[in-house]
């Protein structure tokens, strides 16, 4: 049980480092929103009660009483917002939509980042479970060479070339697929056709490049862990021991060769929320990439802290289930990080 | 280990074939040729013997113990005959059995304990899987089973509670072996192959293991094949001993006499090159030279590029394995010149 409470401490260390360090990295960014609130009531005094060329104080004081702003030195920003965090408080937009509760932004978004990336993630994987099977099972012919040439092409190619490449192709020139976007507009969100064939219309190219992502490289790794296995004891044995080839290859070969991926799998789904920024920036997918983006470029600090805490809350997460559980799918590990 | 300490030197007569091997050939087809692997084999093994095959590595006996099941792997070819005589029934040609016949074969009369004991398990399923996966892919009742191997465990000085639930990285390099021998005694075969079994072990281990096989191999009542490159440790065991040099045999002989009388010049400077507590380091000879290459087999007899007493008839003409004496075959043309010739260094106590 030393382990455990180890691990889940290191975890809340880990989390309570990351947030403080992005809360004031994020901080020390050039340009800020009362920066950015400034300009827009210098540019537009009418718009809020004041007259032409406003002076100092004026502006402050709308900031303050209108937009909700106080001004003061990072660490009492820094103590009022851990205070409103611990107790669930994680306070509003001030930028991207202004007055929105952060936590609403993100519940919003947060469901199409995970549809995406996570049909990209398992399609990447049976992909690439069953190409690097046939590869490592037809090790040496011309089919393995020429998937092999193929899969170290496709893992090197970026994702977002890749993604670029899918949108020239299939909505600028075929136009099969909208160019962005996550549904069809002219329909009514909730159960009924148009609409869910229109979201997977829309998801239909970025899912498809973030199959890329990962099954080059998961086609290659599974190749190289059968072939491996294919020349040890174990399976010479349990062939001369009359085995069926169903059982050596699922319960001898399948298995010990993903288990090494197990962790890469589980932290690819704790990955999933984060999404990805430049994927969903390509395709004008409003998800998690993209509101964390639109956070970034307008520099509405609350909102990205408070997509920072929910990203960093379940990679951690993540990590620490694919540890706890490890030892449990492969007994080997069990000595060796419990100890 | 002295030897003879457990070779029961059975009476000669009588004696029941439960494997015969006629010209095995094992070739394999590579880019600069074809490689020989096991040259036109000849050998009887009788039925309760134990049998030592010993040579150095790469002389081809891994390659022996898997034509014996017919199990050499691919691309491999194998050609000859290797006929297994059951207890009742027909003699079988393991050669010819096909699918189904082949799996009932193999593990039910002809067991492999392959080298590699300390990876020879699935290191993620428990021994016990092991045992059952085995009984079911043969049909075999699996309560009575489990009984049978908690009972060969027990006559290996296994606990079975207790190992039967662990996993091969969990076990010591003993427990391993003797896991897979229980595991090759499972399905009562007549003859079980122990392929370099004492190899990974330390020296109070091997002993260990090889008294433990011998009471197994009385108890069990099944034919014994030991290949190990450790002559000393075999000679100690074994009833008879096969010594193969480039992927055949050069002598083969009850085991006293191959040690005592060994009349090849290979077999001579293998038992010089045996480091003993009784010798001068100065005097443990080295073979000179390598052992041949596969693809390029000498012409002649294959040791004569090697032998001190090779003359010209030898690189020209191939010995065959023929009777010396009683029991005792050897591919040589001048067995007489090798034994006055060539000094074999055996420690006194081991000279009885």
């Amino acid at each position: 049980m030393g382990y455990l409470r180890n691990r889940l401490l290191q975890a809340v260390i880990t989390l309570y480092s990351i947030i403080t360090l992005g809360f004031v990295f994020i901080r020390m960014m050039p340009g800020s929103p009362s920066a950015y609130l400034r300009a827009e009531i210098q540019q537009n005094p009418g718009a809020y009660g004041l007259p032409p060329n406003p002076t100092l104080e004026q502006i402050n004081d709308v900031m303050q009483t209108q937009m909700n702003y106080t001004p003061g030195p990072i660490w009492e920003k820094y103590i009022s917002y851990m205070q409103g965090a611990v107790q669930g408080d994680f306070g509003t937009s001030v930028i991207v939509d202004p007055g929105a509760s952060n936590v609403q932004l993100i519940l919003e978004a947060a469901p199409w980042t995970i549809f995406i990336s996570s049909a990209g993630l398992v399609y990447g994987l049976v992909a690439g479970i069953v190409l690097g099977s046939l590869m490592a099972y037809y090790e040496g012919s011309k089919m393995d060479v020429g998937l092999t040439v193929s899969m170290l092409a496709a893992s090197s190619v970026p994702y977002y070339i890749v993604a670029i490449l899918l949108l020239f192709l299939f909505s600028y020139n075929l136009e099969w697929f909208p160019t962005g976007g996550r549904f069809n507009t002219n329909t009514t969100p909730g159960f009924n056709y148009p609409f869910i064939a229109g979201v997977f219309n829309h998801a239909a190219l970025p899912i498809l490049s973030g199959i890329t992502i990962g099954f080059g490289g998961n086609a290659l790794s599974l190749r190289a862990n059968s072939i491996r296995l294919l020349g040890e004891e174990h399976i010479r044995n349990a062939e001369l021991r009359g085995l069926s080839t169903y059982t050596i290859s699922t319960r001898y070969l399948a298995r010990n060769a993903i288990l090494p991926m197990y962790t890469g799998i589980v932290l690819g789904l704790a990955g999933l929320i984060g999404g990805s920024i430049i994927l969903e920036e390509i395709f004008v997918y409003r998800g998690m990439g993209k509101l964390m983006y639109d956070a970034t470029v307008q520099r509405d600090f609350p909102l990205m802290t408070t997509s920072l805490i929910f990203t960093t809350v379940i990679f951690v997460a993540g990590t620490l289930i694919a540890d706890f559980t490890y030892s449990l799918i492969d007994p080997r590990a069990e000595q060796s990080s419990m100890g | 280990m002295s030897e003879s300490e457990f070779a029961t030197g059975r009476p000669q007569e009588n004696r029941d074939t439960v494997l015969e091997v006629r010209d095995a050939t094992v070739t394999y087809e590579m880019g600069r040729g074809q490689a020989r692997v096991l040259n036109e084999i000849n050998l009887d093994i009788y039925r309760g013997e134990t049998l030592g095959i010993v040579g150095e590595s790469g002389s081809g006996k891994s390659m022996f113990a898997s034509t014996l099941m017919d199990a050499v792997e691919e691309p491999g070819r194998l050609q000859g005959s290797i006929t297994y005589y059951p207890d009742e029934g027909d003699p079988i040609d393991i050669t010819e059995l096909e699918g189904g016949d082949t799996k009932r074969l193999r593990w039910e009369e002809i067991a492999l304990v392959s080298q590699g004991a300390m990876s020879s398990f699935n290191p993620t399923k428990p021994i016990r899987t092991h045992f059952e996966e085995t009984l079911s892919a043969h049909n075999a009742d699996k309560d009575e089973g489990m009984e049978r191997a908690r009972s060969i465990m027990r006559d290996l000085n296994l606990d079975p509670d207790a190992i039967l639930d662990e996993y091969q990285h969990e076990l010591s390099g003993g427990q391993r072996q003797r896991a897979l021998v229980a595991l090759g005694l499972l399905l009562e075969p007549d003859v079980l192959i122990l392929d370099e079994p004492t190899a990974a072990l330390d020296l109070l281990m091997q002993r260990s293991i090889l008294r433990l096989l011998y009471t197994i191999k009385e108890e069990y009542d099944i034919t014994l094949i030991v290949i190990s490159h450790d002559l000393p440790v075999v000679s100690g065991f074994v009833d008879r001993l096969g010594v193969m040099y480039a992927f055949e045999f050069v002598e083969l002989g009850e085991t006293r006499d191959v040690m005592h009388e060994g009349a090849h010049p290979y077999t001579r400077a293998l038992l010089r090159s045996t480091p003993n507590l009784a010798m001068a380091v100065d005097d443990i000879a080295t073979i000179e030279g390598s052992s041949p290459d596969p693809i390029n087999i000498p012409s002649g007899c294959s040791y004569s590029p090697r032998c001190p007493i090779a003359d010209d008839r030898c690189t020209i003409e191939d010995p065959e394995l023929i009777e010396l004496e009683d029991d005792h075959d050897v591919a040589c043309f001048y067995p007489d010149r090798a034994r006055k010739e060539l000094p074999v260094s055996l420690s006194e106590d081991d000279s009885e």
